[in-house]
């Protein structure tokens, strides 16, 4: 048991002396635009992969809206963005990937050592999506089930030493974060909001040492949801509008 | 005797004015009207002849003019007919760069008798010339911060005139700038007329910049801007704004409709603000603002409509850039004032939106807010006002109770750049007024769609405070909708 906690704490310093010492990248050194028409998938997973191949560091949101499709998280990259700043999901399916189809804005598979931190928000804009989903399904040049189009703001699959914190994660389109298989993560002061979208704001399966704290949930649905084995999952003042606590009691 | 002078006077008169207002077409200077020309020198050869011959106007007809910066000179005015634009230049070197006070599609310094009128237009590009600022940093040649991931400097503005008198601005429609689209500083007599400023292209747009000016009419005019709309300032702590009006103008601003800073290091007198509608803004309707150390006195908004505003007033004296002194605000008249505010986000889908920021806090009240220490806001009347709010506040998502622990939790705040929601959640969902002194409510409404969990009005630290015909709507049960705190003398 000491034995375990003092692994996490070794670990946890790693972590906050790993962030300490990265080096920060701004978005335009990669031609990513705040202006919130630019579609900046391909600058943004750019910036990724480079900071990933240098050995890691923080890619910076600074204020404005930045429109993006999907892009793929790698071991060693932080996502900062920052108060103001606005990572807005555009309006169009054919712009989302994911993996083994299951569409995020922000997904990844076995990384290490990631996050997204910041005052800022994720916009999901889920109806905007759905529509555009829902569009190429009446011309039927797609088939199936609409919620199988319509990304997730984030998912995580066999990740390790992830750290969310401070966002806004806004009107998602299909339930806001999925961790699958995880271990080492943490997701800390995050306000959820899928009001007009109807969505869960976070699903966990298979996770190990998942640590929830001061998490605002503002969703139509029960928010919270836990499919598989999970261990040691903790959740400290998670609360909905009404007040109530919430957790994926099993 | 008498008629024999104004006779005189007359035919004086009527000689300068055709001389005065000699056309000059542009094509006389061998200006090209095929927006791929380059024609900063021609054009400011045009200029310099007219203006050594005296005077008289450049007339540009239906057209697209490639320009960089050009400068005007006394007695001149530029004439842009319907259907002529001045094209700025996407290179950023074709602007005087290095020198902030003529880095500017059009500038002016020390003229007399200018002006820039015509239903043309003045299109900076500035998104792109400031993309190609950020290009030049990256690559080593400009050294810049990119603070905020922006180009800090260089940006140039639309117009930028400086210690200018008898300025005509009319018809013209002014747009995309780098930064402030227009900016008239220590100008005297300046009349802007039936202008249309489209001010949407980069960070900082500001719709219409004003500082430490005299004798400004601002009329008629439409404003959309990403930054503030209208805009006051004061930079020069030995000057300051007076005889100011603005009138029957139309404000859509991702940030303030209205404002009187930030930079106000001199102040504000004599300053009046009458008809003007704002909407689709995400800040404030009006905020008068003084943290540098500047006054602000003797002013009147009359006849104020807000719609789908963030909020409808903010009023503060701040200690930012104040250098030892502290701003002083006193006699501001509010009246006849109508403000709908809404739950979400007043300015979703302009381009760049205003920042979602000072969360989580639930929609914030107006308020009158000055410093600890004696620095009060003084002697404010609001007369006929009426604020309509979403209500709704949930004090599961953000909380500020009425116990003392928590109202002198409330920071002061003096350095940071005042905005109406820089305190995060607020005691109070209408009004909330701290530091301030002699304020006057009268015939005052203020409705909440839903239940909010705070009263209507919180008074902390303030003295004599008159609540007179004020009413409160809010449904659900009868509560105490004022609450005061540490204050004297406050009647309802």
């Amino acid at each position: 048991m000491y034995k375990n906690k003092f692994l996490i704490s070794v670990i946890g310093l790693f972590i906050i002396v790993s962030v300490l010492s990265a080096k920060d990248y701004q978005a335009s050194m990669f031609g990513i635009k705040s202006d919130g028409m630019t579609l900046n998938t391909r600058s943004i997973q750019q910036a990724i992969d480079f900071i990933s191949e240098q050995g890691g560091g923080r890619l910076v949101f600074y204020v404005g809206r930045y429109l993006t499709g999907s892009v793929e998280l790698k071991s060693n990259v932080v996502i900062r963005i920052e108060e103001g700043a606005v990572l807005v999901a555009v309006p169009s399916v054919y712009d989302f990937k994911g993996v083994e189809g299951h569409t995020a804005l922000i997904y990844a598979e076995k990384q290490q050592n990631t996050g997204i931190g910041g005052k800022g928000v994720i916009e999901g804009n889920g109806d905007a999506v759905k529509a555009s989903v829902d569009e190429q399904m009446q011309k039927g040049y797609l088939k199936g089930d609409v919620s199988a189009y319509v990304p997730s703001l984030i998912y995580l699959k066999d990740c390790e030493n992830v750290q969310m914190e401070q966002l806004i994660l806004q009107h998602a389109g299909n339930t806001s974060i999925v961790y699958e298989n995880c271990r080492n993560v943490s997701l800390s002061d995050l306000i959820v909001n899928n009001q007009t979208t109807g969505k869960k704001a976070v699903s966990v399966s298979g996770c190990e040492n998942l640590k929830m704290t001061n998490c605002y949930f503002d969703t139509t649905v029960t928010p919270l949801e836990s499919t598989g084995d999970s261990q040691n999952l903790t959740f400290i003042k998670c609360i909905t509008p009404d007040g109530n606590p919430v957790s994926c009691d099993k | 005797m008498n008629k024999y002078k104004f006779f005189l006077l007359s035919l004086a008169l009527g000689c300068l004015g055709p001389l005065a207002a000699k056309d000059y077409p542009a094509s006389l200077f061998g200006v090209k009207s095929n927006g791929t020309t380059l024609n900063t020198t021609a054009i400011q050869k045009g200029i310099d002849y007219i203006h050594a011959q005296g005077g008289g106007r450049l007339v540009f007809y239906v057209g697209r003019y490639l320009t960089g910066t050009i400068q005007l000179k006394s007695n001149v005015t530029i004439v842009l007919n319907e259907g002529a634009v001045w094209v700025g230049s996407l290179n950023p070197y074709d602007y005087n760069l290095e020198d902030p006070h003529s880095c500017s599609l059009i500038y002016a310094d020390g003229q007399d008798n200018i002006g820039i009128i015509g239903k043309g237009v003045i299109d900076g590009r500035g998104r792109e010339v400031s993309y190609n600022i950020i290009d030049q940093v990256q690559k080593g040649i400009l050294d810049d911060s990119l603070k905020l991931d922006r180009p800090a400097r260089r940006r140039p503005k639309g117009i930028y005139l400086y210690n200018c008198k008898n300025i005509q601005i009319k018809e013209i429609m002014v747009k995309n700038a780098g930064e402030w689209v227009q900016f008239y500083d220590h100008c005297e007599n300046l009349a802007i007329d039936s202008i249309t400023v489209d001010s949407k292209a980069y960070w900082n747009n500001d719709g219409l910049d004003i500082g430490d000016c005299k004798h400004v009419r601002i009329t008629n005019c439409f404003i959309d801007a990403t930054d503030d709309g209208i805009c006051l300032k004061s930079h020069d702590r030995k000057s300051f704004n007076e005889d100011i009006e603005i009138r029957n103008c139309v404000i859509r601003s991702s940030a303030n409709g209205i404002k009187f800073g930030t930079v106000s290091a001199g102040g504000y007198k004599n300053i009046r603000i009458i008809n003007n509608k704002v909407y689709d803004t995400f800040r404030s309707a009006i905020t008068i603002a003084t943290p540098d150390g500047g006054f602000v006195e003797d002013i009147l908004v009359d006849s104020l409509y807000a719609y789908n505003t963030g909020n409808a007033i903010y009023l503060r004296i701040g200690a930012r850039w104040n250098k030892g002194d502290i701003g002083k605000m006193n006699n501001i008249t509010i009246r006849n004032l109508y403000a709908e505010i809404p739950a979400g986000k007043p300015d979703a889908g302009y381009t760049y939106e205003g920042p979602v920021e000072d969360n989580p806090r639930n929609i914030s009240p107006a308020s009158i807010i000055g410093l600890e220490g004696g620095h009060d806001i003084t002697d404010v009347i609001l007369q006929n006002v009426e604020i309509v709010y979403p209500g709704g506040g949930n004090p599961h998502y953000a909380y500020r109770g009425l116990t003392p622990a928590d109202l002198d939790s409330i920071p002061e705040m003096a350095k940071s750049y005042p905005e109406f929601s820089q305190f995060k959640e607020l005691p109070a969902w209408g009004f909330y007024i701290r530091h301030a002194r002699n304020i006057l409510f009268d015939n005052v409404t203020l409705k909440a769609l839903k239940p909010d969990y705070r009263p209507a009005i919180v008074v902390q630290e303030a003295e004599n405070i008159t609540l007179k015909k004020v009413k409160y709507k809010e449904p659900g049960g009868k509560k105490k909708q004022v609450f005061v705190y540490k204050s004297k003398g406050v009647k309802e």
